[in-house]
């Protein structure tokens, strides 16, 4: 018997020439940090300092002069750059009066010259944060921390003398001879400052 | 259905009936038609009857039926080799660098593009004059491919903002058929390709970085180019 063989494969054609996954992703993170700190500018120390002279103590009469006993006091200030990159920096103030180094100074004569410290600070974005200390008291003005950043400008600190006086601001002893304050000789007449992020 | 007597004579009958009938069954491919025929023919007068074909034709038929295909190709990442990870850069004011690697399995030319989720290493805190809270730094993008080929190109973050409309980088964006950085050739299972980030020397900027914790996500996207 012949056989009737009939073709009726049905063959699947491949057709497109385009690539599979038309896009792909990945992800990659990256972290980090910015420590709290404060530093003197330029530079980058830790520290900074100066020396206020206030030049001659005594007036004509020999007691405290009177140029030097107002609440500003011409000269005798000094600014500093210093950057803190926290939102509230922490601020403290303290001052010592200047001695000229004599034990004990006769009646009607003294070798301690009380003053006040006052210590300013710019403040971002504007205004400022005074800070005083006084040196017959102790007593202390102004907040910490500070209620915003400090400005973020070159000499955005500034530390000034004024209300130099004598016997609690009698001002009526003789001021004795002799160079007052630590840097010239004497002792004391340390103003301390201290700000933290 | 046939029926009747079987006689000397009824068996020509019945051949010749069985013929007409085969016929007509094999216009409708009724096989069936031909068997019962056969089994009828039996004894001295049994007629032996041949399927010669239909007007002489032949008894088979050849169908020609062409078959084409062609391939796609293939393209994405290695298995377990796309761009991921975490890289912790420190204290981002100084100096980072580093490279997320990444292997491709392409059979065909490909594209790879990147976008910055903050357009640099960013803090959620607030600041005010004089203060910053994000660090832009560098993005490399590194292709290998076969034959020692290779592309690359480095982009700021700033230019690869997610929400940016229009950008500088020549790999920003979504990577597509037309968008990314080419590399015009396959690229399947060569080692060496990269992500890298670096902020060169450290942070460089007028404004003070706030303290705090910063983090960016860097999106790599990868496509055919064709």
């Amino acid at each position: 018997m012949k056989k009737f063989l009939l073709l009726g494969a049905a063959l699947a054609l491949l057709s497109g020439g385009t690539a599979e996954a038309a896009s792909v992703s990945g992800t990659v993170d990256v972290i980090g940090h910015v420590t709290g700190t404060c530093s003197v500018q330029p530079g980058g120390g830790g520290t900074f300092g100066d020396t206020i002279d206030l030049g001659e103590l005594d007036g004509a009469d020999g007691k405290i002069s009177s140029t030097l006993t107002g609440s500003t006091i011409s000269g005798a200030s000094k600014t500093f750059s210093v950057i803190c990159n926290t939102g509230t920096p922490s601020v403290s103030l303290t001052a010592t009066a200047m001695k000229d180094g004599v034990v004990s100074p006769a009646a009607g004569y003294t070798n301690t010259v009380d003053y006040k410290a006052q210590l300013d600070l710019a403040l971002s974005p504007s205004g400022t944060s005074t800070f005083t200390f006084a040196t017959a008291t102790s007593s202390a003005t102004g907040t910490s921390p500070l209620a915003s950043p400090l400005a973020g400008t070159a000499n955005n600190v500034t530390v000034s003398v004024n209300s130099a006086n004598t016997d609690g601001g009698a001002n009526t002893s003789i001021l004795t001879q002799g160079n007052y304050g630590v840097a010239n000789g004497g002792t004391g007449g340390v103003i301390s400052i201290t700000i933290s992020p | 259905m046939f029926s009747g007597r079987v006689t000397k004579h009824g068996e020509r009958f019945w051949a010749g009936v069985c013929a007409v009938g085969y016929l007509v069954g094999r216009q409708h491919a009724t096989v069936a038609v031909f068997a019962i025929c056969a089994g009828l023919a039996t004894g001295a007068e049994a007629q032996t009857a041949y399927f010669g074909g239909f007007n002489g034709n032949p008894d088979h038929l050849t169908v020609m039926v062409p078959v084409t295909a062609s391939v796609g190709g293939v393209c994405g990442f290695a298995p377990a080799l796309a761009p991921s990870g975490t890289f912790d850069a420190g204290d981002i004011r100084n100096a980072f660098a580093h490279n997320f690697g990444f292997t491709l399995e392409c059979t065909v030319p490909l594209r790879m593009a990147v976008t910055s989720q903050n357009g640099g290493l960013h803090a959620t805190s607030a600041t005010t004059a004089g203060y910053t809270n994000i660090e832009t730094y560098s993005v490399t993008l590194d292709i290998k491919g076969a034959n020692s080929s290779e592309v690359s190109g480095t982009c700021d973050t700033s230019q690869l903002l997610v929400t940016l409309g229009s950008s500088t980088c020549t790999f920003f964006g979504t990577a597509s058929t037309s968008n990314g950085l080419l590399l015009n050739s396959a690229s399947f299972d060569v080692g060496g390709s990269f992500v890298g980030v670096a902020n060169g020397a450290g942070f460089s900027g007028s404004n003070i970085l706030i303290a705090a914790n910063y983090s960016d996500t860097l999106t790599v996207t990868l496509s055919p180019a064709q």
